[in-house]
């Protein structure tokens, strides 16, 4: 029995959110410093040093946090993307919203803006090559799929030729932060601004949720769509937005994390079947797991050898992510 | 015909090899620099007429600022060097030298390759420098005076305590320095302990909660945008709690002649 | 269908080019119409203007006594169900799972389907003859088993009205007989109003109660088969000779295409005593 109940969208989302709570928990024990703090801090609730706490509070559970906000903004936007474009290789970066926020935060790090004001910018410059994206590739009143992917990928080539001209004109540590920008991470981010963007991020995740039937709809075609009542145009619009502002959300404050908008999407049809419904939810848990898991590798396993470093979050989620995925695809035949 | 072919392959290796020209001395009239500490170095040498390209990083000493560009690290002017006529051009070999080296070689310009990227490069540079321009005792009292003022200078520091110290190339992500780079072996002479020292990557990437699991006393943060209110959140440091946080323009900072200065510099905001 | 569908002057143009000019005409409730015509006729076109996909620039369609255009999406998905040609998801939704899509009209916002949304789509599966593949990956059947479920889905619309576009032009001739045989027992057992296109001049006549023929985005005839079916109207309409004969049980008409007479028969042929009129043979003897 295939179809999605009620009961079956609940427990999943509960066995998922749950497995994120005890990730979230799990993460919070590892790192440098003595791997079971957490149980640490619970025997000694108040004799827990200034320095321990700063590790619990100050280092680590903003970072999980954000891990958990971004996992999940990239997990079910990519799924939303893959369906509204009808593309299984689509990723959240793809139609350019992302370029919008790098080029933000590149153009304000290269006019030395205060540190505070970056992700400002930077969101605020998502928002605007979300427009453009909307407003050109509405042009004939359809919002198609090619037309969406098309109008996308050009203005990611056109921002991304501003940053790279941007990167030659910068000095030679501006040029290093562009590149860690690029990159991504995940480190050191104040709790205000993680969850103005969890807010954001949870708020689309509620609309592309409730647009999971439609988008069902959509992926028959925009006449099956329409002959079944719903009316193409209104939903791809409500998705594009729901889905771009998530990723205009969490850019300027993570940079551009890869692989796990791409990934997750198929990892979790294939865990709990193509239904919108829940595929969406689902692969927003998924997504906040895997960047968690990812994370915590990327901040504990070079730490205690002879280079002491961490590693970048985005190398991880494809080192982890493609294995992950390669054993998915062969335990059921596509 | 064994004639002809002699002078085609002379020809042929001219062309392929370039004209490796060994300036002499006094032939030497006119030097680009390709890096800001190669550009001190010239200066602090007296051969600062003789300078006519510099990079657009060059701000030290301040007639630099009359002197032509041809561009900063990735993107330097082949043309505009080759406008300038150069009959020297100095530069420390990295990535981005590659190419243009290449490119020098074959238009026969004579080129001093000089590596200043450590303290014991700086005197090295000098002497080589000083070689190359036929003034090799003004090399040899530039370098005796920078080691004896380092040698005072850092005498005095190392009887103090020392410092736990983070030294922040980067805030964010954090990027530090570690064992054994040009910043690390400064910190030691000035008394200080880094407490990246124990990574042997040259940039290590450190999480906050490396941070605060070494509790420095000091932060330098090299960083050259304003910090704002970013360590202050990170209370339990005992740098940040004891407000012994420094931003330092890294300029100063460099394998050059103003060594001492440095030196002192990191000096004073380790003890104070 | 309850009411009839009163078609009145249907002009449709795709930008400057107009396909549709000017059809009025009228579908009886609970006939099986046939549309045909040939290839840009505007066969799909009117089909699609019939179902709501595409609005009419000059014209009007009206189900009873209401405006096509008028009606709610919702309600307009409650009555009338239309079959694409083909339809090629790119998710690996199970053919239940498609079928159930039928029920969206029934669903409001953001729902599930409920127990009578689930045994509305068995029966429709089971009407359609596809309940047995109800787990099986849709993009695993093949053409024709894909047809009934996209047929299955549009039954689970509970409309009255069911448009087909070309449901056979891909079809082997067993399962377009098949498809065909699906649509008549469901408009005799259910009542269902059919229109269907369809470019089988012979497959029309055995199955459409009437016949409308396009020519040129013109409704040239109107009618039963065996008053539309004549050599006259082939030859005017598809340019083509061709003869009309009778099924000897049914009375309903055929056709079949005149073969252009052959070459005048060579002297060679004939001393070689062959038939000038039986096909040439390969490799040419002699």
């Amino acid at each position: 029995m295939t179809l999605l109940t009620p009961r079956k969208w609940i427990g999943w989302n509960l066995l998922l959110a749950g497995l994120l709570a005890v990730a979230m928990i799990l993460a919070m024990t590892v790192g440098e410093k003595s791997l079971f703090l957490f149980t640490h801090w619970f025997t000694h609730w108040n004799s827990l040093s200034p320095e321990e706490r700063d590790i619990l509070f100050v280092s680590r559970l903003p970072r999980i946090l954000l891990a958990a906000v971004v996992g999940i903004a990239l997990g079910s936007s990519g799924t939303a993307f893959q369906g509204l474009l009808q593309n299984s290789l689509a990723d959240p970066y793809i139609l350019g919203v992302s370029s919008g926020a790098a080029l933000g935060s590149i153009l304000s790090l290269a006019l030395g803006l205060p540190f505070g004001l970056i992700p400002i910018v930077a969101f605020s410059s998502s928002l605007a090559a979300m427009l453009l994206v909307y407003k050109t590739a509405s042009l004939r009143g359809q919002l198609a799929p090619h037309t969406l992917l098309l109008t996308g990928v050009i203005l990611n080539a056109f921002l991304f030729a501003f940053i790279l001209i941007l990167n030659g004109l910068v000095s030679f540590e501006q040029s290093q932060k562009i590149l860690y920008l690029l990159i991504g991470s995940l480190d050191s981010e104040e709790y205000g601004r993680i969850f103005f963007v969890g807010g954001l991020v949870l708020l689309g995740l509620v609309v592309l949720t409730l647009e999971g039937h439609a988008l069902n709809l959509l992926t028959a075609g925009p006449d099956a769509a329409r002959t079944l009542g719903v009316d193409p145009y209104k939903h791809r619009r409500r998705i594009f937005f729901a889905a771009s502002l998530m990723v205009g959300a969490i850019v300027p404050l993570a940079g551009l994390i890869g692989f796990i908008g791409l990934f997750v999407p198929h990892i979790a049809r294939r865990i709990v079947g193509p239904d919108h419904r829940l595929s969406i939810p689902a692969s927003g848990w998924i997504g906040a797991i895997l960047l968690i898991v990812c994370d915590t590798l990327a901040r504990t396993v070079l730490v205690s050898s002879r280079f002491q470093t961490e590693l970048p979050v985005g190398a991880i989620t494809a080192l982890v992510g493609a294995p992950f995925f390669l054993i998915l695809l062969k335990r059921r035949p596509s | 015909m064994k004639k002809a072919l002699v002078l085609l392959s002379a020809l042929w290796a001219f062309l392929i090899g370039g004209y490796p020209r060994e300036a002499s001395a006094k032939d030497i009239q006119r030097i680009i620099s390709f890096r800001p500490n190669v550009t001190e170095i010239l200066f602090a040498l007296g051969l600062g007429a003789k300078v006519v390209g510099v990079t657009d990083f060059c701000h030290y000493p301040p007639e630099v600022e009359k002197i032509e560009r041809i561009g900063g690290y990735f993107n330097r002017r082949l043309e505009k060097i080759l406008s300038l006529q150069p009959d020297l051009v100095v530069l420390v070999p990295d990535a981005t030298t590659a190419k243009i080296e290449s490119a020098l070689k074959r238009s026969g310009i004579a080129t001093l390759v000089l590596h200043a990227d450590s303290i014991d490069d700086v005197y090295d540079s000098i002497s080589k420098m000083a070689e190359a321009n036929g003034i090799p005792e003004k090399g040899r009292s530039l370098v005796a005076q920078i080691q004896s003022q380092m040698e005072a200078k850092s005498r005095s520091a190392l009887n103090l305590p020392k410092t736990k110290t983070l030294l922040v190339i980067q805030r964010h992500p954090l990027i530090t320095s570690g064992d054994g780079t040009f910043l690390d072996r400064l910190l030691t002479l000035a008394g200080g302990e880094n407490i990246a020292g124990s990574s042997k990557l040259p940039y290590p990437q450190f999480s906050m909660e490396s941070v605060i699991a070494r509790a420095p006393e000091v932060i330098i943060d090299f960083d050259a945008s304003d910090p704002g209110d970013f360590w202050s959140r990170y209370d339990s440091i005992p740098a940040v709690k004891n407000q012994r946080v420094r931003h330092l323009t890294p300029d100063l900072f460099i394998p050059g002649p103003r060594l001492p200065e440095a030196l002192d510099l990191l000096i004073e905001n380790l003890h104070k | 269908m309850k009411e009839p569908v009163a078609v009145q002057d249907l002009h449709f143009s795709y930008g400057e080019k107009e396909i549709l000019k000017g059809l009025s005409f009228e579908i009886r409730p609970g006939e099986i119409l046939g549309i045909l015509g040939p290839n840009a006729s505007g066969k799909t076109t009117l089909i699609k203007n019939l179902a709501g996909l595409l609005t009419p620039s000059r014209g009007v369609i009206r189900i009873g006594s209401r405006e096509l255009s008028s009606l709610p999406r919702n309600e307009r998905a409650r009555s009338i169900a239309f079959v694409p040609q083909g339809e090629e998801p790119f998710l690996p939704f199970s053919v239940e799972q498609i079928v159930m899509m039928g029920r969206a009209p029934y669903l409001g916002l953001w729902g599930f389907e409920s127990e009578a949304d689930r045994k509305k789509a068995q029966d429709a599966m089971a009407d359609a003859d596809v309940h047995h593949l109800r787990d099986r990956r849709f993009s695993d059947l093949s053409g024709g088993e894909r047809q009934r479920v996209i047929l299955a889905r549009a039954l689970a619309q509970e409309a009255s009205l069911l448009l087909l576009d070309e449901p056979t032009s891909h079809l082997d001739l067993h399962y377009q007989i098949q498809l065909l045989e699906l649509c008549a027992r469901l408009n005799r057992e259910q009542k269902i109003t059919v229109v269907l296109s369809i470019h089988d001049l012979n497959l029309a006549c055995l199955y459409g109660h009437r016949l409308l023929i396009l020519k040129e985005g013109g409704l040239f005839a109107l009618g039963e088969p065996r008053g539309v079916m004549t050599s006259a109207m082939i030859r005017t309409v598809y340019e083509t000779d061709a003869s009309i004969g009778f099924h000897t049980d049914s009375g309903l008409p055929y056709t079949l295409p005149i073969r252009l007479a052959p070459a005048k028969p060579d002297a060679s042929a004939q001393n070689r005593g062959e038939n000038p009129d039986s096909p040439p043979r390969y490799p040419p003897s002699g």
